[in-house]
């Protein structure tokens, strides 16, 4: 077995001014996951080291990390000789990696996160084409850790302005529902879609591996087509975006 | 931390739910359903803690789509085979009539089960133990689909969720319950409950042991806190182990590595050894049968590397588990295993509690007004669970008792409460915060874990139990003394572990009485020193109740109103 070497972000806002990090040994063999790093040191080092994790596979989105820079769940990632384990970022921190999840789901609070439809099923199961099912399927697979959130440049910009991937995600599984007939894009509209860069860094760091832009540029399409029939109802510079916007998706 | 004149945060509600799996939150929706004002408290956080998020495999229910030849009544005896015997036959039937229901349910509130190719309706997945392909499912997250429904429903009806919150004690006024106190972890500060009907529904235990696929939070809350409230508990000594789960690397040791039906498992000479123990099931065979079947072989020196055996999954066409089991193929993609070519290294882990607290055809426990759902309640699975016979048990007693709570809160009215005497069952945990040069919660808990898979585990035996009890006494005398790193109280997961270790320890307890008491091999209990299943004296449940601080323990009929033993064959 080799030895280790982790440099961890500590901080506990009730005690310390400012966060600062603590450099750790650990006994290091490949294939081990972040994670075993992180109980390691809270079990063998120092019990006040704080961390989430609850399903160890990849289920509750709890262990979220960055880990060497990179956003990504510590029971999913595996650990390297030498690394670095710091809290997610844009989420407030509550002590040493654990991070304030309650702040972003009440972002969500407003979505109205069920299927909200008028019809009942004339008969169960009703009919749905597999294909139809896909796009639901994968915006499924969220488990809300909120790594997409902590890259997101628009949402770092302006939070208020703009829900973040997660959300989108969240909000889009309905919105691909082949059943729900609530008209998800105004939602998305209020949620701040349009500030949505399209950047793709969200793609790349979903251990699910969604891709929330896919979603994105859905609603956006979708909104195109509202925006043309409403013309008179979006001001100018939501035009400019919506027409910006298009012309990328063709790309 | 010193914490002297502390307050206490205070509801009232007619239904107070404890846990927010899949039970609790049926559960919860039922009640508001039926007009009782509901509230549901969960020591973690919604969708994010229990088992039900991590549930890959499907629901059982035999309902209008079924394939030619399936009816409830297969079903039935289906489970009532695979627990050898011990599962009440009056909840078993009420399971296999009302499950697929609860499962078109679910899709009219949100949650979408696969379809087959035509779309007309739902794809079906099989279980060791079932004679038809009976199952919805979606992907490998069938049991996050369920809740994200029942969750989505309850913002929805505006049930109050409180998070992060352990409950630590249910109350009572003698003959009833009146509440519960608690802790939110997230402030530290003591909750207390005033409610007319209590449902319980906080899983299992499969923390109780060294290797297990549970999430860290299944403690054995929902037992040891049913059985200080006067309630009885029954069947504890099942324990069932699930053969599949991961070897390496250590924190995902234990953890589901595969599902069963589309799993084939070969020793290190590359043999399909289940040949050898159930030549007609295989792999399909009850866990009973495959987790001991893996044990052998590994004993006898026919294992891998890491101490397992191999699932084989290399015989789908290309592209199968990618598609249905799209979590795990990410994890195997990222372990460097390509399940189209190689073997995944497996072996048995602490999977599910049979046993829990005895309740009636409305899932209400021998204490009037307590109700208990899913995993924590005992009854319909025996010695033995069927694979994905829980999540249509919890959809089916989660529903029963959200119904019975409802209609029982409307013929009574609150129980008087005295938050003086509500306190003082809080007050340890702030104790603990100030204890120094106790041993570690975390350390503890190890000590704990090793002892049961050592001694009460998957083999067991007199001797290994007597001194399973010696060494779990002296573990006593450490947990009022345990003392824990980080001394200021919000968030403090060290101080969870530490509470969450009474419940483990009264629960260690319970199995580990029953399985001595129990002197014969059935289902998920071998005794290497009593092999054979005794149907003439042991068509029995072991109950448990305490009395002024002791555990009692009696015997009671199993139900067999509709098939005995000398019926089996069909
Ligand atoms: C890895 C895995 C895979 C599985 N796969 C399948 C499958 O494919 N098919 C199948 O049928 N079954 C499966 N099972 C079994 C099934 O998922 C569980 O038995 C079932 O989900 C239990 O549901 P529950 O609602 O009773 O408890 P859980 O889902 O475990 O929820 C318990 C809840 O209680 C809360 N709680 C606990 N203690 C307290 C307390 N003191 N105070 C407040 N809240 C508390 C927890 O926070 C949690 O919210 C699987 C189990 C596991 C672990
Ligand atoms: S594509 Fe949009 S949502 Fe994704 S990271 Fe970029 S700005 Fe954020
Ligand atoms: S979309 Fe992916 S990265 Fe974002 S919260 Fe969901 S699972 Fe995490
Ligand atoms: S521990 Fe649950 S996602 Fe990592």
């Amino acid at each position: 077995m080799k030895k280790g070497k982790v440099t961890v972000f500590r901080y506990d806002p009730t005690r310390d001014e400012q966060p600062y990090f603590e450099a750790h040994e650990f006994p290091f063999r490949p294939g081990i996951f972040v994670l075993d790093v992180a109980n390691h040191i809270y079990e063998k080092i120092d019990g006040s080291f704080s961390f989430y994790s609850s399903c160890r596979n990849s289920h509750c989105g709890l262990c979220g990390a960055k880990i060497n820079g990179k956003p990504g769940l510590m029971c999913r990632e595996f650990a390297t000789q030498e690394m670095t384990l710091e809290p997610l970022s844009n989420i407030s921190v509550i002590r040493d990696l654990m991070i304030d999840r309650q702040q972003y789901e009440e972002t969500m609070g407003g979505l109205r996160l069920f299927l909200d439809r008028l019809k009942e099923p004339a008969s169960q199961p009703e009919k749905i084409e597999r294909e139809d099912l896909e796009l639901f399927k994968v915006a499924s697979r969220c488990v809300e850790c909120y790594a997409c959130v902590s890259i997101c440049p628009a949402f770092e910009e302006n939070r208020h302005e703009f829900l973040g991937p997660a959300g989108i995600v969240q909000m889009s599984r309905h919105a691909v529902d082949p059943r729900d007939e609530l008209n998800r894009e105004i939602v998305a509209h209020s949620a701040g879609v349009l500030n949505c860069t399209l950047c793709g860094k969200c793609n790349s760091v979903c251990p699910h591996g969604i891709a929330p832009k896919t979603y994105v540029e859905i609603l956006l399409s979708r909104l195109k087509e509202i925006g043309e029939s409403l013309e008179n109802h979006l001001n100018l510079s939501q035009r400019a975006v919506l027409e910006q916007r298009g012309s990328e998706n063709e790309k | 931390m010193e914490k002297k004149n502390w307050d206490m945060i205070n509801f009232e509600t007619d239904v107070l739910v404890i846990g927010g799996g899949g039970a609790g939150a049926m559960a919860a929706y039922e009640a508001s359903k039926h007009g009782a004002n509901v509230m549901i408290v969960l020591k973690g956080r919604p969708q994010r803690c229990g088992s039900t998020i991590t549930a890959p495999g499907a629901i059982a229910g035999v309902g209008d789509w079924h394939v030619p030849g399936d009816s409830p009544d297969i079903h039935f005896m289906d489970t009532i085979k695979g627990g050898s015997f011990l599962g009440e036959q009056g909840l078993v039937r009420i399971m296999a009539e009302e499950s697929a229901e609860a499962i078109l349910e679910l899709e009219r509130i949100g949650a979408l089960w696969e379809r087959t190719e035509d779309g007309k309706t739902y794809a079906l997945r099989v279980g060791g133990g079932h004679s038809f392909y009976r199952c919805t499912y979606l992907e490998d997250r069938t049991g996050r689909e369920m809740l994200r429904a029942l969750f989505g429903e309850l913002k929805k009806r505006n049930v109050r969720i409180l998070s992060d919150t352990i409950i630590l004690k249910l109350l009572d006024n003698g003959d009833r319950v009146a509440g519960a106190v608690g802790l939110e972890m997230a402030t530290c500060e003591m909750v207390l409950f005033r409610a007319k009907t209590v449902i319980l529904a906080c899983g299992g235990a499969g923390n109780l042991y060294l290797h297990t696929d549970n999430p860290t939070g299944i403690t054995g809350d929902g037992f040891s806190l049913a059985l200080e409230s006067g309630a009885q508990l029954m069947d504890m000594e099942f324990v069932q182990f699930f053969p599949l789960g991961f070897c390496f690397p250590p924190s995902l040791k234990g953890a589901l590595a595969t599902i069963p039906g589309y799993t084939r498992l070969r020793n290190s000479e590359g043999e399909r050894f289940m040949e050898k123990y159930d030549p007609g099931q295989m792999e399909l065979s009850t866990r009973d049968r495959v987790s001991p079947g893996i044990l052998t072989e590994i004993k006898e020196g026919r294992g891998g590397p890491n101490g397992g055996v191999f699932a084989d999954m290399t015989y789908h066409p290309p592209g199968f588990i990618a598609r249905n089991l799209p979590a795990l193929y990410q994890l195997y993609c990222k372990l460097g295993i390509d399940p189209e070519k190689d073997y995944v290294e497996v072996a048995p882990t602490c999977h599910f509690f049979m046993g829990g607290a005895k309740v009636d055809e409305n899932w209400q426990s021998t204490v009037p007004g307590l109700f208990v759902a899913g995993e924590t309640a005992a009854g319909i699975h025996g010695a033995n669970r069927l694979g994905q016979n829980a999540l249509a048990d919890l959809l089916v007693s989660g529903k029963r008792a959200g119904r019975g709570a409802a209609q029982f809160s409307g013929e009574t009215g609150h129980a008087p409460v005295d938050p003086k005497t509500a306190r003082k069952f809080v007050e340890y945990a702030f104790r603990m915060l100030n204890n120094s040069g106790g041993s570690r919660p975390i350390s503890l808990r190890n000590r704990l874990r090793l002892l049961m898979w050592d001694k009460a585990g998957a083999y067991r035996t007199e001797t290994g139990l007597e001194e399973a009890l010696k060494d779990l006494d002296e573990l006593k005398a450490d947990l009022g003394r345990q003392s824990i790193t980080l001394t200021s109280g919000p968030h403090n997961q060290e101080l969870l572990e530490g509470l969450e270790n009474h419940f483990l320890v009264a629960t260690a307890k319970c199995v580990i009485e029953a399985a001595l008491k129990r002197t014969e091999s059935r289902g998920a209990h071998f005794r290497e020193d009593y092999p054979e299943t005794d149907n003439d004296s042991w068509l029995e449940h072991i109950v448990l109740y305490e009395k002024n601080g002791t555990l009692n323990m009696k015997k009671t009929p199993a139900d067999l109103r509709e098939m005995t033993t000398s019926k089996e064959t069909r």
